[in-house]
Protein backbone atom coordinates (compact mmCIF):
# COMPACT_ATOMS: atom_id res chain seq x y z
CA UNK A 1 0.00 0.00 0.00
CA UNK A 2 1.48 3.27 -0.86
CA UNK A 3 1.80 6.41 1.63
CA UNK A 4 -1.40 8.35 0.16
CA UNK A 5 -3.30 5.09 0.29
CA UNK A 6 -2.32 4.58 3.89
CA UNK A 7 -3.23 8.29 4.89
CA UNK A 8 -6.55 7.68 3.07
CA UNK A 9 -7.39 4.80 5.27
CA UNK A 10 -6.45 6.20 8.07
CA UNK A 11 -8.64 9.28 7.84
CA UNK A 12 -11.40 7.35 7.09
CA UNK A 13 -10.97 4.91 10.28
CA UNK A 14 -10.82 8.76 12.11
CA UNK A 15 -14.21 9.97 9.88
CA UNK A 16 -15.94 6.51 11.14
CA UNK A 17 -15.36 7.08 14.52
CA UNK A 18 -16.52 10.33 14.64
CA UNK A 19 -19.09 9.17 13.26
CA UNK A 20 -20.50 6.71 15.58
CA UNK A 21 -19.67 9.20 18.00
CA UNK A 22 -22.59 11.87 16.57
CA UNK A 23 -24.67 8.94 17.27
CA UNK A 24 -24.24 8.61 20.99
CA UNK A 25 -27.23 11.15 22.46
CA UNK A 26 -25.23 14.82 22.95
CA UNK A 27 -22.32 13.65 22.18
CA UNK A 28 -20.73 16.43 20.42
CA UNK A 29 -17.79 15.36 18.44
CA UNK A 30 -16.04 18.79 19.75
CA UNK A 31 -16.94 17.74 23.30
CA UNK A 32 -14.86 14.42 23.37
CA UNK A 33 -12.11 16.07 21.80
CA UNK A 34 -9.00 16.43 23.84
CA UNK A 35 -6.13 19.14 22.77
CA UNK A 36 -2.92 19.18 23.81
CA UNK A 37 -0.29 21.90 23.11
CA UNK A 38 3.49 21.97 24.08
CA UNK A 39 6.34 23.91 24.22
CA UNK A 40 9.53 22.44 24.80
CA UNK A 41 13.09 24.04 24.77
CA UNK A 42 16.29 21.94 25.24
CA UNK A 43 19.95 22.32 25.48
CA UNK A 44 21.30 19.25 23.32
CA UNK A 45 24.98 18.04 23.50
CA UNK A 46 26.29 16.96 20.30
CA UNK A 47 23.08 17.42 18.33
CA UNK A 48 25.04 16.50 15.50
CA UNK A 49 25.62 13.33 16.50
CA UNK A 50 29.12 12.97 15.49
CA UNK A 51 32.03 11.04 16.69
CA UNK A 52 34.99 12.67 16.88
CA UNK A 53 34.92 14.84 20.13
CA UNK A 54 36.42 18.18 19.09
CA UNK A 55 33.73 18.52 15.84
CA UNK A 56 30.65 17.87 18.05
CA UNK A 57 28.17 20.45 18.24
CA UNK A 58 25.69 21.64 20.91
CA UNK A 59 22.70 23.56 20.23
CA UNK A 60 19.35 25.02 22.07
CA UNK A 61 16.49 23.47 20.13
CA UNK A 62 13.23 24.81 20.32
CA UNK A 63 9.99 22.28 19.28
CA UNK A 64 5.92 23.38 19.38
CA UNK A 65 3.20 20.54 19.19
CA UNK A 66 -0.27 20.46 19.22
CA UNK A 67 -1.97 17.09 19.45
CA UNK A 68 -5.91 16.40 18.91
CA UNK A 69 -7.04 12.89 20.26
CA UNK A 70 -10.15 11.58 21.13
CA UNK A 71 -11.39 8.08 22.50
CA UNK A 72 -14.19 5.70 21.47
CA UNK A 73 -15.24 2.48 23.99
CA UNK A 74 -16.06 -0.44 21.30
CA UNK A 75 -16.77 -2.92 24.05
CA UNK A 76 -16.97 -2.87 27.81
CA UNK A 77 -12.59 -3.68 27.84
CA UNK A 78 -12.07 -2.42 24.46
CA UNK A 79 -11.01 1.51 23.93
CA UNK A 80 -10.39 3.50 20.00
CA UNK A 81 -8.00 6.04 20.39
CA UNK A 82 -7.74 8.57 17.24
CA UNK A 83 -5.67 11.57 16.78
CA UNK A 84 -3.59 13.78 14.96
CA UNK A 85 -0.46 16.15 15.48
CA UNK A 86 1.75 18.79 14.41
CA UNK A 87 5.34 19.26 15.45
CA UNK A 88 7.49 22.14 14.80
CA UNK A 89 11.25 21.78 15.51
CA UNK A 90 13.16 24.16 15.88
CA UNK A 91 16.98 24.82 16.09
CA UNK A 92 18.23 28.51 15.15
CA UNK A 93 21.65 27.98 15.14
CA UNK A 94 21.38 25.08 12.33
CA UNK A 95 18.47 26.04 10.59
CA UNK A 96 18.93 22.99 8.01
CA UNK A 97 17.62 21.17 11.29
CA UNK A 98 14.51 22.50 11.50
CA UNK A 99 11.19 20.15 10.44
CA UNK A 100 8.13 20.04 10.74
CA UNK A 101 5.61 16.71 11.41
CA UNK A 102 2.46 16.43 10.93
CA UNK A 103 0.79 12.85 12.14
CA UNK A 104 -1.53 10.93 12.07
CA UNK A 105 -2.42 8.43 15.24
CA UNK A 106 -5.22 5.54 15.66
CA UNK A 107 -4.60 2.66 18.57
CA UNK A 108 -6.63 0.56 20.16
CA UNK A 109 -6.31 -0.44 24.12
CA UNK A 110 -7.79 -3.66 25.96
CA UNK A 111 -7.98 -3.02 29.52
CA UNK A 112 -7.70 -6.67 31.44
CA UNK A 113 -10.13 -6.11 34.52
CA UNK A 114 -11.90 -3.11 36.07
CA UNK A 115 -10.11 -0.78 38.59
CA UNK A 116 -7.17 1.14 38.00
CA UNK A 117 -4.93 -1.82 39.25
CA UNK A 118 -5.80 -3.85 35.82
CA UNK A 119 -2.83 -3.78 33.51
CA UNK A 120 -3.71 -2.37 30.07
CA UNK A 121 -2.63 -3.40 26.35
CA UNK A 122 -2.07 -0.54 23.71
CA UNK A 123 -1.52 -1.29 20.44
CA UNK A 124 -0.62 2.25 18.40
CA UNK A 125 0.21 3.29 14.65
CA UNK A 126 0.99 6.14 13.33
CA UNK A 127 1.27 7.67 10.16
CA UNK A 128 3.25 11.18 9.72
CA UNK A 129 4.29 13.25 6.79
CA UNK A 130 8.16 14.88 7.57
CA UNK A 131 8.53 18.53 6.10
CA UNK A 132 12.52 18.94 6.47
CA UNK A 133 13.98 22.09 5.82
CA UNK A 134 16.53 19.60 4.73
CA UNK A 135 14.88 18.42 1.49
CA UNK A 136 16.60 15.20 1.46
CA UNK A 137 14.92 14.34 4.89
CA UNK A 138 11.61 14.94 3.74
CA UNK A 139 9.17 11.96 3.72
CA UNK A 140 6.30 9.57 5.52
CA UNK A 141 7.27 8.00 8.94
CA UNK A 142 5.08 5.13 9.78
CA UNK A 143 5.47 3.79 13.21
CA UNK A 144 3.79 0.99 15.50
CA UNK A 145 3.91 0.32 19.28
CA UNK A 146 3.07 -2.15 21.46
CA UNK A 147 2.97 -1.28 25.40
CA UNK A 148 1.69 -3.36 28.39
CA UNK A 149 1.01 -1.32 31.53
CA UNK A 150 0.52 -1.44 35.24
CA UNK A 151 -0.36 0.67 37.51
CA UNK A 152 0.60 -1.23 41.36
CA UNK A 153 -0.34 1.62 43.42
CA UNK A 154 -2.06 4.60 43.57
CA UNK A 155 1.03 6.38 43.50
CA UNK A 156 3.62 4.11 40.91
CA UNK A 157 2.62 2.54 37.46
CA UNK A 158 5.30 1.33 35.46
CA UNK A 159 5.16 -0.35 31.72
CA UNK A 160 7.20 -1.94 29.04
CA UNK A 161 7.00 -1.09 25.34
CA UNK A 162 7.76 -2.31 21.86
CA UNK A 163 8.43 0.36 19.17
CA UNK A 164 9.07 -0.13 15.03
CA UNK A 165 9.79 2.51 13.03
CA UNK A 166 9.92 3.37 9.29
CA UNK A 167 11.04 6.34 7.22
CA UNK A 168 11.33 6.88 3.99
CA UNK A 169 12.72 9.63 2.93
CA UNK A 170 13.50 11.39 -0.46
CA UNK A 171 17.18 10.27 0.12
CA UNK A 172 18.40 6.92 1.08
CA UNK A 173 20.65 8.49 3.74
CA UNK A 174 18.00 9.55 5.70
CA UNK A 175 15.94 6.51 5.81
CA UNK A 176 15.39 4.79 8.77
CA UNK A 177 13.99 1.39 10.02
CA UNK A 178 14.66 0.75 13.71
CA UNK A 179 12.88 -0.89 16.65
CA UNK A 180 13.11 -0.96 20.34
CA UNK A 181 12.59 -1.62 23.42
CA UNK A 182 11.21 -0.04 26.94
CA UNK A 183 10.53 0.36 30.70
CA UNK A 184 8.87 3.27 32.16
CA UNK A 185 7.81 3.87 35.23
CA UNK A 186 6.62 7.07 37.11
CA UNK A 187 5.72 7.91 40.44
CA UNK A 188 3.39 10.15 41.46
CA UNK A 189 5.38 11.65 44.58
CA UNK A 190 2.72 14.57 45.75
CA UNK A 191 -0.44 15.90 44.40
CA UNK A 192 1.77 17.62 42.28
CA UNK A 193 5.01 16.34 41.92
CA UNK A 194 5.73 13.18 39.45
CA UNK A 195 9.06 11.73 38.67
CA UNK A 196 9.41 9.27 36.00
CA UNK A 197 12.39 7.28 34.67
CA UNK A 198 12.77 5.10 31.45
CA UNK A 199 15.34 2.73 30.05
CA UNK A 200 15.49 0.91 26.69
CA UNK A 201 17.70 -0.22 23.92
CA UNK A 202 16.66 1.07 19.97
CA UNK A 203 18.88 -0.95 17.33
CA UNK A 204 18.33 -0.09 13.40
CA UNK A 205 19.17 2.97 11.26
CA UNK A 206 20.24 6.05 12.53
CA UNK A 207 21.66 9.30 10.32
CA UNK A 208 25.09 10.57 12.17
CA UNK A 209 26.89 13.28 10.62
CA UNK A 210 30.17 14.41 10.37
CA UNK A 211 32.33 17.49 8.86
CA UNK A 212 34.30 16.88 6.54
CA UNK A 213 38.05 16.44 6.77
CA UNK A 214 36.90 13.76 9.49
CA UNK A 215 34.55 12.23 6.38
CA UNK A 216 37.85 12.48 4.06
CA UNK A 217 40.12 10.68 6.44
CA UNK A 218 36.97 8.25 7.37
CA UNK A 219 36.41 6.96 3.87
CA UNK A 220 39.79 6.90 2.28
CA UNK A 221 41.25 4.72 5.33
CA UNK A 222 42.67 7.01 7.46
CA UNK A 223 41.28 5.66 10.50
CA UNK A 224 41.61 2.02 8.55
CA UNK A 225 40.26 -0.49 6.34
CA UNK A 226 37.31 -1.46 8.41
CA UNK A 227 36.10 2.45 9.12
CA UNK A 228 36.59 2.90 5.28
CA UNK A 229 34.99 0.04 3.69
CA UNK A 230 31.77 -0.01 5.65
CA UNK A 231 31.56 3.50 5.38
CA UNK A 232 31.97 3.58 1.52
CA UNK A 233 28.85 0.66 1.93
CA UNK A 234 26.74 3.24 3.15
CA UNK A 235 24.53 6.09 1.98
CA UNK A 236 25.99 9.44 2.63
CA UNK A 237 25.47 12.87 0.84
CA UNK A 238 27.55 16.42 1.87
CA UNK A 239 24.06 18.39 3.56
CA UNK A 240 25.95 21.21 4.88
CA UNK A 241 23.36 20.63 7.68
CA UNK A 242 25.84 21.71 10.60
CA UNK A 243 28.37 23.89 8.54
CA UNK A 244 29.99 23.96 5.44
CA UNK A 245 30.79 20.88 3.75
CA UNK A 246 29.27 18.82 6.99
CA UNK A 247 28.77 14.88 5.69
CA UNK A 248 25.48 12.97 6.60
CA UNK A 249 25.57 9.17 6.42
CA UNK A 250 23.98 6.08 7.34
CA UNK A 251 24.76 3.23 10.08
CA UNK A 252 23.57 0.60 11.59
CA UNK A 253 23.75 0.76 14.93
CA UNK A 254 22.32 0.18 18.63
CA UNK A 255 21.34 3.07 20.93
CA UNK A 256 21.30 2.92 25.03
CA UNK A 257 18.54 5.42 25.92
CA UNK A 258 17.86 6.39 29.49
CA UNK A 259 15.97 9.27 30.75
CA UNK A 260 15.14 10.91 33.76
CA UNK A 261 11.81 13.77 34.67
CA UNK A 262 10.64 16.04 37.15
CA UNK A 263 7.26 16.99 36.48
CA UNK A 264 5.25 19.45 38.31
CA UNK A 265 1.61 19.95 37.70
CA UNK A 266 0.47 23.55 37.30
CA UNK A 267 -2.65 22.72 37.58
CA UNK A 268 -5.37 19.75 36.68
CA UNK A 269 -5.13 21.01 32.82
CA UNK A 270 -0.78 22.29 32.74
CA UNK A 271 2.03 20.91 33.99
CA UNK A 272 5.81 21.79 33.45
CA UNK A 273 8.15 19.23 33.08
CA UNK A 274 12.21 19.20 33.43
CA UNK A 275 13.71 16.18 31.25
CA UNK A 276 17.27 14.35 31.25
CA UNK A 277 17.66 11.87 28.10
CA UNK A 278 20.95 10.58 27.04
CA UNK A 279 21.66 8.22 24.01
CA UNK A 280 24.43 6.39 23.93
CA UNK A 281 24.98 5.21 19.68
CA UNK A 282 27.44 2.80 18.78
CA UNK A 283 27.42 1.65 15.26
CA UNK A 284 27.90 -1.81 13.62
CA UNK A 285 31.83 -1.40 13.58
CA UNK A 286 32.32 0.42 17.18
CA UNK A 287 32.10 3.96 16.44
CA UNK A 288 30.54 6.05 19.30
CA UNK A 289 28.43 9.10 19.06
CA UNK A 290 26.96 10.22 22.60
CA UNK A 291 23.75 12.55 22.75
CA UNK A 292 22.80 14.20 26.01
CA UNK A 293 19.94 16.47 26.44
CA UNK A 294 18.24 18.27 29.38
CA UNK A 295 14.52 19.82 28.36
CA UNK A 296 12.16 22.25 30.03
CA UNK A 297 8.43 21.13 28.88
CA UNK A 298 5.26 23.20 29.50
CA UNK A 299 2.14 20.78 28.26
CA UNK A 300 -1.06 22.09 28.44
CA UNK A 301 -4.81 19.82 28.12
CA UNK A 302 -7.31 22.37 26.65
CA UNK B 1 -55.59 -8.40 75.90
CA UNK B 2 -52.97 -10.90 76.68
CA UNK B 3 -50.60 -9.88 78.64
CA UNK B 4 -47.38 -10.42 76.96
CA UNK B 5 -48.79 -7.72 74.36
CA UNK B 6 -47.99 -4.85 77.23
CA UNK B 7 -44.50 -4.23 76.33
CA UNK B 8 -44.75 -3.75 72.56
CA UNK B 9 -47.80 -1.55 73.95
CA UNK B 10 -46.04 0.51 76.04
CA UNK B 11 -42.88 0.92 73.74
CA UNK B 12 -45.97 2.06 70.80
CA UNK B 13 -46.95 4.59 73.48
CA UNK B 14 -43.48 5.88 74.13
CA UNK B 15 -42.92 6.19 70.45
CA UNK B 16 -46.15 7.98 69.67
CA UNK B 17 -45.88 10.53 73.21
CA UNK B 18 -42.03 11.28 71.70
CA UNK B 19 -43.33 11.49 68.24
CA UNK B 20 -45.87 14.39 69.61
CA UNK B 21 -43.82 15.90 71.47
CA UNK B 22 -41.49 16.59 68.38
CA UNK B 23 -37.82 15.00 66.74
CA UNK B 24 -34.83 15.68 68.37
CA UNK B 25 -31.83 17.50 66.47
CA UNK B 26 -28.29 15.98 66.46
CA UNK B 27 -25.18 18.20 65.19
CA UNK B 28 -22.29 16.61 64.27
CA UNK B 29 -19.28 18.26 64.26
CA UNK B 30 -16.20 16.93 62.68
CA UNK B 31 -12.53 18.46 62.76
CA UNK B 32 -8.93 17.01 62.86
CA UNK B 33 -6.84 17.26 66.00
CA UNK B 34 -5.78 20.66 64.51
CA UNK B 35 -8.87 21.76 64.59
CA UNK B 36 -9.75 21.78 60.66
CA UNK B 37 -13.16 20.98 59.47
CA UNK B 38 -13.70 17.50 57.85
CA UNK B 39 -16.01 17.52 54.98
CA UNK B 40 -17.66 14.45 53.84
CA UNK B 41 -17.91 12.42 57.16
CA UNK B 42 -21.01 10.76 57.14
CA UNK B 43 -23.21 10.07 60.32
CA UNK B 44 -25.86 7.80 60.42
CA UNK B 45 -28.28 6.89 63.57
CA UNK B 46 -29.41 3.12 63.77
CA UNK B 47 -32.50 2.49 66.24
CA UNK B 48 -31.34 0.19 69.56
CA UNK B 49 -35.21 0.72 70.82
CA UNK B 50 -36.21 -1.54 67.48
CA UNK B 51 -38.39 1.41 66.43
CA UNK B 52 -40.26 1.19 62.78
CA UNK B 53 -38.06 2.85 59.96
CA UNK B 54 -39.45 4.15 57.22
CA UNK B 55 -38.56 3.19 53.35
CA UNK B 56 -36.64 5.49 51.29
CA UNK B 57 -38.28 8.52 50.10
CA UNK B 58 -36.16 9.83 47.62
CA UNK B 59 -33.61 8.62 45.03
CA UNK B 60 -30.12 9.50 45.03
CA UNK B 61 -27.94 10.73 42.27
CA UNK B 62 -24.19 10.58 41.61
CA UNK B 63 -23.27 12.13 38.53
CA UNK B 64 -20.24 12.68 35.97
CA UNK B 65 -19.62 15.72 35.10
CA UNK B 66 -15.71 17.18 34.02
CA UNK B 67 -14.66 13.66 34.16
CA UNK B 68 -15.30 13.80 37.76
CA UNK B 69 -17.82 12.44 40.00
CA UNK B 70 -20.19 14.53 41.95
CA UNK B 71 -20.17 13.94 45.08
CA UNK B 72 -17.28 12.70 46.10
CA UNK B 73 -19.56 10.77 49.06
CA UNK B 74 -23.23 10.34 48.75
CA UNK B 75 -25.33 8.44 51.25
CA UNK B 76 -28.52 6.97 51.02
CA UNK B 77 -30.91 4.59 52.67
CA UNK B 78 -30.97 0.88 51.80
CA UNK B 79 -33.35 0.49 48.99
CA UNK B 80 -33.03 3.89 47.41
CA UNK B 81 -32.41 4.05 43.23
CA UNK B 82 -29.45 5.73 42.64
CA UNK B 83 -29.27 8.00 39.09
CA UNK B 84 -25.97 7.35 37.45
CA UNK B 85 -26.07 10.76 34.93
CA UNK B 86 -23.45 11.32 32.38
CA UNK B 87 -23.61 15.22 32.44
CA UNK B 88 -20.06 15.28 30.52
CA UNK B 89 -19.19 15.89 27.19
CA UNK B 90 -17.03 11.97 26.94
CA UNK B 91 -17.72 8.50 27.89
CA UNK B 92 -17.86 7.31 31.12
CA UNK B 93 -17.21 3.17 32.47
CA UNK B 94 -18.40 3.26 36.08
CA UNK B 95 -18.40 0.22 37.87
CA UNK B 96 -17.94 -1.00 41.39
CA UNK B 97 -15.67 -3.78 42.55
CA UNK B 98 -17.66 -3.51 46.14
CA UNK B 99 -18.78 -6.32 48.46
CA UNK B 100 -22.26 -4.17 48.85
CA UNK B 101 -22.77 -4.34 45.05
CA UNK B 102 -20.72 -5.24 42.47
CA UNK B 103 -22.40 -3.64 39.07
CA UNK B 104 -20.52 -2.40 36.14
CA UNK B 105 -21.83 0.63 33.16
CA UNK B 106 -19.94 0.03 29.91
CA UNK B 107 -20.59 1.96 27.01
CA UNK B 108 -21.91 4.88 28.94
CA UNK B 109 -22.43 8.12 26.90
CA UNK B 110 -23.08 11.86 27.14
CA UNK B 111 -26.73 11.91 28.22
CA UNK B 112 -27.10 8.72 29.58
CA UNK B 113 -29.31 8.03 32.82
CA UNK B 114 -28.64 4.88 33.95
CA UNK B 115 -29.77 3.84 37.82
CA UNK B 116 -29.54 0.98 40.01
CA UNK B 117 -31.29 -0.11 43.13
CA UNK B 118 -28.41 -0.39 46.44
CA UNK B 119 -30.55 -3.18 48.75
CA UNK B 120 -27.38 -3.79 50.52
CA UNK B 121 -26.47 -1.19 53.46
CA UNK B 122 -22.36 -1.08 53.15
CA UNK B 123 -19.99 1.04 51.84
CA UNK B 124 -19.54 0.81 47.47
CA UNK B 125 -16.60 2.36 45.90
CA UNK B 126 -17.34 3.97 42.46
CA UNK B 127 -14.72 4.33 39.42
CA UNK B 128 -14.82 4.54 36.36
CA UNK B 129 -12.43 2.05 34.45
CA UNK B 130 -11.88 4.79 31.25
CA UNK B 131 -10.86 8.03 33.87
CA UNK B 132 -8.95 5.54 36.06
CA UNK B 133 -8.47 8.82 39.13
CA UNK B 134 -12.49 8.97 38.84
CA UNK B 135 -13.31 7.91 42.54
CA UNK B 136 -16.69 8.20 44.61
CA UNK B 137 -17.84 6.84 47.77
CA UNK B 138 -21.63 5.56 47.90
CA UNK B 139 -22.49 4.83 51.48
CA UNK B 140 -25.93 3.03 51.72
CA UNK B 141 -27.38 3.00 55.31
CA UNK B 142 -30.00 1.08 57.01
CA UNK B 143 -31.59 3.97 58.37
CA UNK B 144 -33.45 6.93 57.02
CA UNK B 145 -31.42 8.98 59.62
CA UNK B 146 -28.08 10.14 58.40
CA UNK B 147 -26.20 13.35 57.37
CA UNK B 148 -23.05 14.26 55.35
CA UNK B 149 -20.72 16.74 57.05
CA UNK B 150 -20.15 20.44 54.69
CA UNK B 151 -17.34 22.36 54.01
CA UNK B 152 -17.30 23.60 57.75
CA UNK B 153 -17.42 19.90 59.46
CA UNK B 154 -20.70 20.34 60.03
CA UNK B 155 -23.79 17.59 60.02
CA UNK B 156 -27.19 17.95 61.49
CA UNK B 157 -29.52 15.00 61.10
CA UNK B 158 -32.78 14.88 62.35
CA UNK B 159 -34.71 11.76 63.99
CA UNK B 160 -37.39 10.78 66.22
CA UNK B 161 -36.39 10.81 70.42
CA UNK B 162 -34.57 7.45 71.42
CA UNK B 163 -31.82 5.06 71.41
CA UNK B 164 -29.29 5.06 68.67
CA UNK B 165 -25.82 3.80 67.78
CA UNK B 166 -24.16 6.20 66.47
CA UNK B 167 -21.92 5.73 63.18
CA UNK B 168 -19.34 8.38 61.31
CA UNK B 169 -17.22 7.28 58.79
CA UNK B 170 -15.08 9.03 56.41
CA UNK B 171 -13.29 7.76 53.30
CA UNK B 172 -9.72 8.52 55.44
CA UNK B 173 -10.47 6.73 58.69
CA UNK B 174 -9.51 3.41 59.26
CA UNK B 175 -12.75 2.54 61.17
CA UNK B 176 -15.99 3.77 61.12
CA UNK B 177 -16.63 5.35 64.59
CA UNK B 178 -19.44 4.49 66.40
CA UNK B 179 -20.65 5.12 70.11
CA UNK B 180 -24.54 4.96 71.64
CA UNK B 181 -26.64 7.75 71.77
CA UNK B 182 -30.13 8.84 73.49
CA UNK B 183 -31.57 11.74 71.93
CA UNK B 184 -34.48 13.50 73.93
CA UNK B 185 -37.59 14.63 72.41
CA UNK B 186 -37.40 18.19 70.95
CA UNK B 187 -33.93 19.34 71.80
CA UNK B 188 -30.72 19.76 70.04
CA UNK B 189 -27.35 17.64 70.77
CA UNK B 190 -24.28 18.02 69.73
CA UNK B 191 -20.72 16.07 69.40
CA UNK B 192 -18.13 16.97 68.47
CA UNK B 193 -15.46 14.57 66.68
CA UNK B 194 -11.53 14.51 66.35
CA UNK B 195 -10.73 12.27 63.76
CA UNK B 196 -7.38 11.49 62.80
CA UNK B 197 -7.58 11.38 59.01
CA UNK B 198 -4.96 9.13 56.37
CA UNK B 199 -3.32 10.47 54.24
CA UNK B 200 -5.37 10.96 50.72
CA UNK B 201 -3.78 7.95 48.37
CA UNK B 202 -6.49 8.95 45.41
CA UNK B 203 -4.72 8.94 41.50
CA UNK B 204 -3.57 12.02 40.37
CA UNK B 205 -5.86 12.92 37.50
CA UNK B 206 -4.10 12.11 34.22
CA UNK B 207 -2.65 15.88 33.83
CA UNK B 208 -1.08 16.69 30.26
CA UNK B 209 2.34 14.63 30.16
CA UNK B 210 4.87 15.11 27.80
CA UNK B 211 6.38 11.55 26.86
CA UNK B 212 10.09 11.42 25.84
CA UNK B 213 11.63 10.28 22.40
CA UNK B 214 14.39 9.82 20.07
CA UNK B 215 14.66 11.22 16.95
Amino acid sequence: MNTAAKLTLLAALLAGGASAQDRAPAAGWLGNLSVTAAGTASWVENLSRASAAPTRKDAATYELSLGASRHQQLAPAWLLHAGADATLFNVPDYPLANQLKLGLRLGVQRKFGLGPLAPVLQLDTALTSKSARLAADRGWTAEASLRLAKRFTSAIKAGVSGQWLQHDARSAVFDLQQHSFSVDATWDVSERWSLSGSVGRLSGDIVANAAWPVWAQAISGGFGPVVAGYYNSRPWSVTDIYGPAWVSYNVEADVDLWSLAASYALSDRTTAELRHSSAFVVNKIGVRYPTDSWGLSVVHRF
Amino acid sequence: MNIRHLPVLFALAAATLAAAAGPATLTIHARTPKGEPVADAVVSLHPLDGAAVPPPAAAGEVAQQNQEFTAYVTVVQAGTRVVFPNKDTVQHHVYSLSKARKFELPLYNPGQNESIVFDTPGLVTLGCNIHDWMLAYLVVVPTPWFAKTDAQGLATVTAPAGRYRLELWHPRLSAALAQEITLTAATTDQRDFALTLKPDRRIRRGGATKSGGYR
